[in-house]
């Protein structure tokens, strides 16, 4: 059994694992954030574990479990799937504990320190925009959730691997052949995925935060470059409470929290194959303009 | 980083000592107070702490940021359970003579001292046995329903137990215990349904639980008459904070309720080891009156409690003794039922946690169950 930690600002996870391929994993896409030289000094927000399940499961088809602290969120899968069980584990941690954000289910970008959130549900093409953009002159802030900092329309940045699927990650890898893979976790219930690395400059600015200008929900469509289509506050207001984690327990600050966040952004719905024209797109429409 | 359990106790009469630790060693006692589900709790002592202190210990950021979240999910369950309360009531009142709430959430509907920072998983109530049957339908209708249970299961609620299975809200998720009585009829000791009626009251909401001191003697019964000593701590915490709201230090009342059900050796049990672990000064001729009602039993009881009522962790040093913890489970299931259903009780569930053992842990779990782990937006269990 082999303990190690991974500082993604603003927490510190240690975890342990016998799971080798979950160690070089974690080494190879946090880089700098990981360590198995633990300091008594650092402070642990989160203690998680992920192992082989016991008995004979151990040699036939051989399984993971996570468990944070002593609780299991999920049941076991299959042992090739264990570093992607990780990501959905330490995402699940913090969406089910932390309060002093609203949580969004949402992609968060920026430029000149200008954030767009992209709350979308799976399938439409969210992941592989954001690693896109990630790639060509854009901010990861997070591929997964949008820490908003209470009562106003600041996000913090939670950078994480993106999680790409099934075609996306031949795409990624031919786009960009110098990033970072993980191993391909196969069939999982979403199919095929791998986590791509956030480059480091994303990683570098991980305690820097950005405003909330745009919310941006995108579709993405084989025969359509580029469609835009304005939402009103409404709209996005609902949308975006569907993709909270936290709301309700969070309450009544959450509500101002969010819509704080929709009076101050433009809201747009995008359908789109050409991800170089939603770039260009948010840059004009978003970014840049008055 | 192991942590002693004395210390650990001790942060609920002086909360202020977790200021004491380095802040890296902080996150341990985080830990362990989380997994015995008592996190809550102790946030609420320390905000209370900070409050009323006039110059208080300095704390670090993440661990208030820790212990804000905590207290945030309580506050928000205390919430809920009131809402869930109405609805209950609006679905049963029709058909029972009475809907009482009982443990979590009568602590939380009653805004008692014990209920501040008191989480649970689920909502029991206590209903007239004659119209059990109508309230199981009448919550049905209302969108509580029976989850899929093993037939083994089922069988050991209706037949043995005569109770109906936890109920689960189909929109909302919330969990219900049906009750017809405060410990099952299996055992031999269940006091008459009747009885308990004498202590049934209305809050000002309209809410029905037991009285205080009926609470506090269901509590002790509950701790004695169990078969799942995990987080004991828990309980026995709920006993010390519900002596604040008995506000008796005679403890009359309470010793009346314990005398008319029946229950004043697990009464006497339970004072003993809330002023042992706790160091609290309560009536000691009161405490051995109720033990010497049974010499030898109460010996070995002392001797296999001394320990499982404590909080329990890989973290906390010393270790817990897993043989007193077996035993107490032991003792749980044989008060619960006469010997020969015990034995093929615990056949039929060790037979299942030996196949466990050697198949693996989720041998059993139905392959839809599996909860998909990229789904968020599922509020966390307990």
């Amino acid at each position: 059994m082999k303990t190690f930690q991974l500082s993604i600002s603003p927490f510190v996870f240690q975890i342990e694992t016998d799971i080798p391929l979950v160690l070089e994993n974690a080494k190879l896409i946090y880089q700098s954030g990981y360590t198995e030289d633990i300091q008594e000094s650092t402070y642990v927000d989160y203690f998680l574990s992920i192992t082989f399940s016991n008995g004979l499961r151990r040699f036939f088809r051989p399984q993971a479990r996570f468990l944070c602290d002593d609780r299991e969120p999920f049941k076991p899968l299959h042992a090739n799937q264990a570093f992607a069980m990780l990501e959905w584990g330490m995402n699940w941690t913090v969406a089910a504990h932390e309060l002093d954000y609203a949580i969004v289910h949402s992609a968060v970008l920026a430029k000149d320190n200008k954030a767009i959130l992209f709350p979308a549900p799976p399938g439409s093409g969210k992941s592989t925009l954001t690693a896109h953009l990630s790639q060509n002159g854009w901010r990861l802030l997070s591929d997964e959730m949008a820490l908003i900092q209470p009562k106003t329309n600041r996000v913090r940045p939670f950078v994480r691997p993106v999680c790409l699927k099934n075609s996306s990650i031949e795409l990624a890898k031919a786009w960009f052949p110098d990033a970072t893979y993980s191993s391909i976790a196969r069939h999982t219930h979403k199919g095929d995925v791998i986590h791509m690395a956030a480059p480091s400059e994303a990683s570098a600015a991980c305690d820097e935060e950005a405003e909330i200008v745009g919310i941006v929900y995108p579709n993405y469509k084989a025969d359509t470059t580029l469609d835009i289509y304005p939402m009103n506050m409404t709209e996005s207001f609902m949308q975006l409470v569907s993709n909270s984690f936290n709301f309700t327990v969070v309450g009544n600050e959450s509500f101002d929290t969010i819509t704080q966040v929709i009076e101050q952004s433009k809201h747009f719905e995008i359908f789109y194959n050409d991800l170089n024209e939603v770039s260009a797109f948010l840059d004009e429409e978003i970014i840049h303009a008055n | 980083m192991q942590i002693d359990y004395h210390f650990l106790v001790s942060l609920f009469e002086h909360p202020e000592r977790l200021c004491d630790l380095k802040a890296h060693q902080r996150p341990f006692v985080l830990l362990i107070l989380r997994q015995q589900k008592v996190l809550p709790k102790f946030a609420y002592l320390f905000f209370q702490y900070q409050e009323q202190a006039s110059n208080p210990k300095e704390m670090d950021e993440k661990t208030l940021r820790h212990l804000r979240n905590a207290f945030r999910i309580a506050e928000k369950q205390k919430e809920q359970v009131a809402f869930e309360a109405d609805e209950i009531v609006k679905a049963l009142s029709p058909v029972s003579r009475f809907v009482v709430f009982l443990k979590g959430a009568a602590y939380s509907l009653n805004q008692s001292e014990v209920g501040q920072g008191r989480i649970y998983s689920d909502i029991d109530i206590l209903v007239n046995k004659d119209d059990l049957h109508d309230c199981e339908q009448h919550l049905g209708m209302h969108g509580w329903i029976g989850g899929e249970i093993t037939d083994y299961d089922e069988k050991y609620y209706r037949k043995w137990a005569h109770e109906i299975p936890p109920l689960t809200h189909v929109h909302r998720g919330t969990n219900i215990d049906v009750h017809h009585n405060i410990i099952p009829v299996v055992s031999k000791d269940a006091p008459n349904a009747t009885i308990l009626e004498k202590y049934i009251v209305k809050n000002d909401h309209g809410i029905q639980t037991l009285t205080i001191d009926a609470q506090f003697v269901h509590c002790c019964v509950h701790l004695f008459r169990n078969e799942d000593y995990q987080t004991a701590f828990r309980d026995i915490l709920d006993l010390r904070f519900m002596l604040i709201d008995v506000n008796d230090p005679e403890l009359k009342g309470v010793m009346r309720v314990a005398k008319d059900l029946g229950f004043e050796y697990e009464v006497g049990l339970a004072l003993y080891f809330v002023q042992e672990i706790f160091g609290l000064a309560l009536p000691q001729a009161v405490i051995d009156k109720c033990l010497n009602m049974h010499r030898f039993r109460s010996r070995i009881d002392l001797w296999i409690f001394s320990s499982v009522l404590l909080p329990k962790h890989t973290h906390l040093k010393p270790k817990s003794s897993g043989f007193k913890l077996m035993l107490a489970e032991f003792r749980g299931h044989l008060i619960k039922m006469p010997l020969p259903l015990l034995t093929y009780h615990l056949t039929m569930k060790m037979g299942r946690g030996i196949i466990q053992k050697v198949m693996g842990e989720h041998f059993f779990s139905r392959k839809e169950e599996q909860f998909d782990p990229t789904d968020l937006t599922t509020p966390p269990k307990g």
